[in-house]
């Protein structure tokens, strides 16, 4: 469930948590289980989740905060894969941006995480960016700096984080076919490699220890698939394993194994001792990209007849969203069981995405080059049927000339024949040699051209009606429109609306900058209170100042604890404040009725003088 | 002299007024402002923010954390300190009053549409910052919750212990149940 999550190892899994436990929904609480009416209802729940109507964009303004983060990256790549139109370049223009800024920091994205870059690339590619000329300049690999030149101090940082960071990179470096240049840090069999020798005894993969994890295991095989078909052989050393050699294929076919044996009764899994959905997710990824058909395949069908399909759905909430586990705990109660979970969501979608694209004879999930020709996909099916027809008895002439009829598929396409493993085994056995093998790798910026687009009327008025004080609510609208004028054809008035975004992107950077230090220095100068005195009055009202000049939305932004500790402080200052002009008032009358005493004494005793004097004279 | 003995009263009064510093303050000013005091009906909480498992495997740490700033020679970032819990405190919520008022430092991916919050460092002490298997995990009363920080509440007399694994977990007692 988590690991794939990549992005967020340990601590994620652990503290940060983004399911919530879950009450168990009885199955019947829902019909309708077919792929479509799932993921309709997975888009349905998100949107309502972000506020978006039905009509809406999921990727609506509100989610686009999240824009590269593990909740916001994710949707889009299912959205994408989906060929469901959505607000794809608002997307692109936020991801640039916030790509740029981060950039701007050392280490960039992330000093340890490597798969922030893959992640990030997927959803790219996703909405129809380009992940080699990424940030708002185009001027950022993300393939070159997340994969094989990903180094520092001469060393190689891929799997810093663990076996994530090789998976996800492999992913990457495939998600288009990008070639690894001579030179680089890493090349593909170097990653490769890292992933089979991490392979554990039961045959499987971990994210540690000696247990195989479904999630784990699913996501390595995801990104083993393109090489299935591989004759390569590979000898390492494995830690767990001792001195091995083998092929991708052999390393596959111990992680399915594995995953049939682990699968219940239900069709799902258990991961980290608590049956999940997302294990069932990640599993129906890495079968289809097998070309592995989840609803016939004996391996994947429980005792009871069950598929991972149904496992999966058994998680199905009534909203239409997914729970992460059917697991209720009575010890925290308040932490919202029943409800349904984003990362659950997300990858439910990816998961029916991909059975959606296996239907259809699409690519494999994260495979984003073009679509196959017909005439490709014709000769696969082809190869594939001649393969079926062979048998070990079959004369080495009709052998050879099968395998010749494969060999004829381009090096790259040739993962997609789902039997060869067969052809593989009869070729051993006749003892014909495998021919050698070349797969040409796409090495310029993937083939993703961006043609120019029209600013059409409907951008024009939507930057006619942005609000005369910008917010940074405005963010995403503003960042889609500037990023569109980047890229557009010449029309008449294009310089004034240029003028304009670029004015407008300027003054939200500057807000965003304004929050960050309103924030820094609520933190910095005020916290924690014990040092409160009156010198510090101008300054806090300042801060309050700049505070409350800012917009309700631009204010929201700020975390209770930044606003209660400005509020709080200023307070403080305040009751200081008038405390010490009640003192000082105090005083005032207090030495005035001081005086009026002294005066009075003596009055009184020049008083009583006159009359002493007046009685002595008597 | 009556007069003066009344202004003499007022005297007296103005200068203990004077003295005694006596703060005026509205009701609610009061409360906000004394928000965090302990006092003898509060519920509290105690919570603590520990690394000493890193003190076992400085090979594995990050070259540029091996100062005592970073990881403290006792492992304790914070020692066991007691908060007033207010309404709906959550694992997160004590843990980010605590660094604000101590001055720690703290990173987090912090939702406020979905509400859930990841922490990524605190005392520039990262995930992955002592080998690939490292990072924050929170415990309360000797157990890990499988949930968000930002979803835990807490109740009356919780101990919150926020510690850094090396181990994901096993290093500091959650064995995850990993049992079959």
């Amino acid at each position: 469930m988590k690991k794939r999550y990549m992005c967020c190892l340990p601590a994620f899994i652990i503290a940060a948590a983004v399911w919530a436990g879950a009450a168990a929904v009885p199955a019947s609480a829902f019909d309708g289980t077919d792929l479509n009416s799932a993921i309709a209802g997975i888009i349905e729940w998100k949107k309502s989740e972000v506020g978006s109507d039905a009509e809406g964009f999921l990727i609506n303004d509100k989610f686009l905060e999240q824009a590269g983060t593990t909740p916001g990256d994710w949707y889009p790549v299912g959205l994408g894969r989906l060929g469901i139109a959505d607000n794809q370049e608002g997307y692109l223009a936020v991801i640039n941006d916030n790509v740029t800024k981060r950039y701007s920091f050392p280490y960039a994205l992330d000093k340890a995480k490597a798969t922030e870059w893959h992640r990030i690339t997927l959803s790219v590619l996703a909405c129809g960016g380009n992940p080699r000329k990424a940030g708002n300049n185009g001027d950022i690999d993300l393939i070159a700096d997340g994969t094989y030149n990903r180094a520092e101090n001469g060393e190689g940082i891929l799997g810093r984080q663990g076996i994530n960071g090789f998976i996800w990179g492999l992913i990457a470096l495939d998600s288009m076919g990008y070639e690894v240049p001579d030179g680089a840090y890493y090349t593909r069999d170097d990653i490769i490699l890292n992933i089979l020798n991490r392979r554990l005894g039961d045959g499987g993969w971990a994210l540690t220890g000696e247990t195989s994890d479904p999630d784990m295991t699913a996501m390595a095989i995801q990104s083993l698939a393109p090489y299935y078909n591989s004759e390569k052989v590979y000898s390492f050393n494995a830690p767990h394993g001792g001195e091995t050699v083998e092929k991708v294929r052999d390393a596959v076919d111990g992680g399915l194994n594995f995953l049939s044996l682990a699968q219940l009764g239900d069709g799902d899994f258990k991961s980290w001792g608590t049956e999940n959905s997302e294990s069932c997710a990640q599993t129906i990824i890495a079968l289809c990209s097998l070309g592995i058909d989840i609803f016939s395949d004996e391996r994947f069908i429980s005792e009871s007849g069950k598929t991972v399909f149904d496992g999966l759905m058994k998680y199905r909430n009534a909203d239409g969203g997914f729970l992460h586990s059917g697991t209720y705990d009575s010890e925290n109660p308040s932490a919202e069981p029943g409800k349904s979970n984003t990362m659950a969501g997300e990858q439910a979608l990816l998961a029916l995405a991909a059975i959606s694209r296996f239907k259809d004879g699409q690519r494999r999930l994260y495979d984003f080059r073009p679509e196959q020709s017909a005439e490709l996909k014709e000769k696969t099916a082809a190869a594939e049927s001649r393969i079926e027809s062979l048998t070990y008895s079959s004369p080495r002439a009709r052998i050879e000339e099968v395998y010749g009829f494969y060999l004829s598929i381009d090096g790259a396409e040739r993962s997609y024949v789902k039997n060869y493993y067969k052809l593989s085994k009869i070729l051993a056995a006749a003892g014909i040699p495998y021919a050698e093998e070349k797969t040409e790798y796409n090495s310029g910026d993937a083939g993703v051209i961006t043609p120019l687009e029209e600013f059409t009327e409907a951008d024009r008025s939507a930057a006619d009606a942005l609000p005369e004080k910008l917010t940074t609510a405005n963010r995403a609208e503003v960042l889609r429109l500037w990023r569109k004028l980047q890229n557009c054809f010449d029309f008449d008035g294009k310089e004034s609306y240029v003028i304009k975004l670029d004015k407008a992107k300027n003054e939200i950077e500057a807000i965003m900058r304004e929050i960050d230090d309103i924030k820094a220095e609520i933190k910095e100068k005020l916290y924690p209170f014990d040092k409160i005195n009156l010198s510090l009055r101008g300054e806090v009202h300042r801060l309050c100042d700049r505070f409350f000049a800012l917009s309700e939305y631009d204010r929201s932004q700020f975390e209770q604890s930044d606003i209660e500790g400005l509020l709080k402080c200023r307070t403080q200052i305040d009751n200081l404040y008038l405390a010490v002009w009640i003192s000082s008032g105090c005083g005032v009358a207090a030495a005035a009725a001081v005086v009026f005493i002294i005066i009075n004494i003596k009055r009184r005793k020049k008083k009583k003088a006159l009359k002493y004097m007046a009685e002595s004279d008597e | 002299m009556k007069k003066d003995i009344f202004a003499l009263c007022i005297v007296i009064f103005l200068v203990v007024l004077i003295c005694t510093g006596t703060k005026i303050q509205s009701v609610d000013d009061y409360y906000l402002t004394h928000i965090d005091d302990i006092k003898e009906d509060s519920q509290t909480v105690f919570l603590t923010v520990k690394c000493d498992t890193v003190l076992k495997n400085w090979d594995k740490l990050d070259s540029a954390l091996r100062y005592e700033k970073y990881v403290p020679g006792d492992g304790f970032i914070l020692k066991r300190t007691e908060y007033v819990l207010r309404d709906k405190d959550t694992a997160y919520s004590i843990l980010d009053r605590a660094v604000r008022y101590n001055k720690i430092h703290m990173e987090c991916t912090y939702s406020a549409n979905y509400s859930s919050v990841y922490v990524q460092g605190i005392n520039q002490l990262y995930e992955f910052s002592c080998g690939e298997l490292s990072g924050w995990m929170y415990m309360v009363n000797g157990v890990f919750p499988n949930y968000g920080c930002s979803k835990y509440y807490l109740s009356d007399g919780d101990e919150l212990v926020w510690c850094y694994t090396c181990d994901l977990g096993r290093d500091v007692g959650c064995d995850w149940g990993l049992m079959r």
